[in-house]
């Protein structure tokens, strides 16, 4: 069975790992600039953030946090992303709407549109950290863990994959909801197994923050 | 370990209600597309559109507006239909929905447009569960929104829940309609063509938009075709969120990880993606011709329905593994003379030809890339 390694949280501003010992926190009122303080705050230096949508600068953020101290010895070929969210990509759908249909001015708006589907934060991330392996983008009422688990541990199983993230990326109106686990098959502690009830207590502390 | 069958399947568009009608009307090379106009963005398409009197027809009467959207009504008789006629109990617990969908509900955006319609029908876990419900299905269905690789993700996902012995049977939906939305969206991208679309030609423009509803119903207990999935794989190119790989890196690796039970020498047709975009259709003759398929036939289906974005990768592979069972290969429409650097077998007419093994190839936004093989048994 695979290991969840180490899980972060985004939330309510916040963003932590799992022992919550560096927390960092942004007030901002919009996700816009709080996405920004935060960014700020990681001293990070990576462009293309700021073109991102809402949704993707959350996962963006959120790995960040996860992977910063994570030394990645993998076959890249071979590490996955697996996310699941509620809204897709609603948000920015719509903006889009407002922005270029829903108007008497009507802006072309290409940069937005592309944001339009979910599984553009997968492909966000695979940039920003060479990921090229299996993906999926699932789109449920809440973080369903029995699926994620059992659908995960048989890619590892059946030898697709060697890591990969997992998590709950979800962003609308103004409310960001976010974990990510980096998971491989390294020996683990029944309570890193990638078990449902493990990925339970996971969402389950995300609500507790959220 | 018992063999995975197909066990029965449907698509809807504007070429037909059943598999069977869409597939004639393919082989005989008639298309989908036609023009239309729409006024709030002023623009003219091509585009591969139901009709309403169509709908009207098939179903013998109107949308009933009140409850279900065009595209929920839609999904409901592609599923009713390819599930007539077999024993699948769809109330079982050991019966799976899996969707596979871009924009879903996507017009409820639009004040104007299904006013009776709860608005929060707009998220795409509220309209599966509306679908999965209406046949007393007891799980919470699947939904995969991976862009234009959603349906080709969809059947490998279907393949895996049966292997793993998580469920008996799988209902496997993709659907997606033409929408101001997808229209105005593509138009801003100066991705859409204003004529007949023309993949991998010298004269490509780009894509046309268009409906359509695939459906397959997979079985671990049940016989069906005589034709198996025999490998599937989805990769990434961590190059471009909008655009495709220049090298093909990615598609190439789909495709080499899809064909471990088997040679590239076997495979006999391939449908491809073939968007007809100047960048997508170049990046696959590269992954193509990588793989040593230059004088393998190949189409695009994309001149027969548009780029139907989440029910693609369904309906496509429909006709993929149709062509095995009717030993028929099917024309590309709009391919005239070469228009990628590296030459493919484009199918300029449809004919009768032995089959045995084909392969389906599936792109997309988020620089995703899937394939899927079939073989017959």
């Amino acid at each position: 069975m695979a290991r969840i390694v180490n899980t972060a949280y985004h939330t309510r501003g916040k963003l932590l790992t799992k022992d919550a010992s560096a927390t960092i926190n942004s007030h901002q009122e919009n996700y816009t600039d709080r996405s920004k303080e935060l960014y700020k705050q990681m001293n990070l230096s990576y462009s293309k953030f700021y073109k991102m949508d809402l949704l993707c600068r959350s996962a963006f953020l959120c790995a960040e946090k996860l992977l910063a101290e994570q030394a990645i010895t993998y076959d890249l070929n071979r590490v996955g992303i697996f996310l699941a969210n509620h809204a897709a990509s609603l948000d920015t759908d719509e903006l889009y709407f407002q922005k270029s249909i829903d108007t008497d001015d009507p802006q072309k708006q290409p940069a937005l549109f592309v944001y339009t589907l979910p599984n553009i934060m997968l492909g966000e991330l695979s940039i920003r950290h060479g990921f090229k392996g299996e993906q999926c983008m699932w789109i449920d009422d809440e973080f369903n863990q029995e699926f994620v688990a059992n659908y995960v541990n048989s890619l590892f199983d059946n030898n697709k994959i060697d890591a990969c993230l997992i998590g709950w990326v979800d962003f609308y109106q103004n409310k960001e909801n976010v974990f990510l686990s980096w998971v491989d098959r390294s020996e683990a502690k029944t309570e890193d197994l990638l078990t449902s009830e493990n990925l339970k207590t996971i969402k389950n502390y995300l609500k507790s923050i959220s | 370990m018992s063999k995975i069958s197909i066990i029965a399947d449907n698509i809807i568009s504007p070429l037909g209600w059943s598999t069977e009608e869409n597939f004639d009307q393919l082989y005989l090379g008639n298309t989908g597309l036609a023009k239309h106009y729409d006024e709030k963005l002023q623009l003219d398409h091509v585009s591969s559109i139901i009709s309403t009197a169509s709908i009207e027809k098939y179903l013998h009467h109107a949308i009933d507006t009140d409850r279900y959207t065009r595209l929920e009504t839609l999904v409901i008789h592609s599923i009713a239909s390819a599930c007539a006629g077999n024993s699948i109990d769809l109330t079982s617990p050991d019966t799976i929905f899996i969707f596979t969908t871009t924009k879903g509900n996507i017009r409820l955006l639009d004040s104007e447009q299904d006013v009776k319609i709860p608005r929060n029908r707009r998220f795409l876990n509220v309209m599966a569960k509306i679908i999965s419900e209406k046949y007393d299905n007891p799980n919470l269905p699947i939904i995969i929104s991976n862009a234009c690789i959603s349906g080709v993700l969809g059947i490998i996902t279907a393949k895996r829940l049966l292997e793993s012995d998580s469920y008996k049977n799988v209902v496997l939906c993709g659907f997606d309609e033409v929408s101001r939305f997808t229209l105005s969206g593509f138009s801003a991208l100066h991705a859409l063509s204003d004529e007949h679309c023309s993949p991998f030609d010298i004269n490509r423009k780009g894509i046309n938009l268009g409906d359509a509803i695939g459906t397959m119903l997979l079985s671990k207990e049940k016989g069906g075709f005589p034709v198996d999935l025999i490998g599937g794989a989805v990769t990434n190119d961590a190059n471009h969120i909008s655009g495709p790989s220049r090298t093909g890196e990615g598609m190439y690796r789909a495709i080499d990880q899809t064909l471990v039970n088997i040679s590239a020498d076997d495979i006999e047709f391939i449908s491809t993606h073939g968007t007809a975009t100047l960048y997508n259709d170049e990046m696959e003759s590269k992954a193509l011709n990588d793989h040593g398929f230059s004088e393998t036939p190949v189409n695009s289906m994309k001149g027969f329905w548009g780029h139907t974005l989440g029910a693609a990768g369904i309906i496509e592979s429909i006709i993929c593994y149709q062509s095995i069972l009717k030993n028929k290969l099917i024309v590309s429409p709009g391919y005239e003379a070469q228009g990628t650097e590296q030459k493919l077998n484009i199918l300029k007419a449809s004919r009768e030809a032995e089959v045995n093994c084909t392969l389906k190839t599936a792109s997309g936004f988020g620089g995703c890339n899937a394939a899927l093989a079939f073989k017959s048994r």
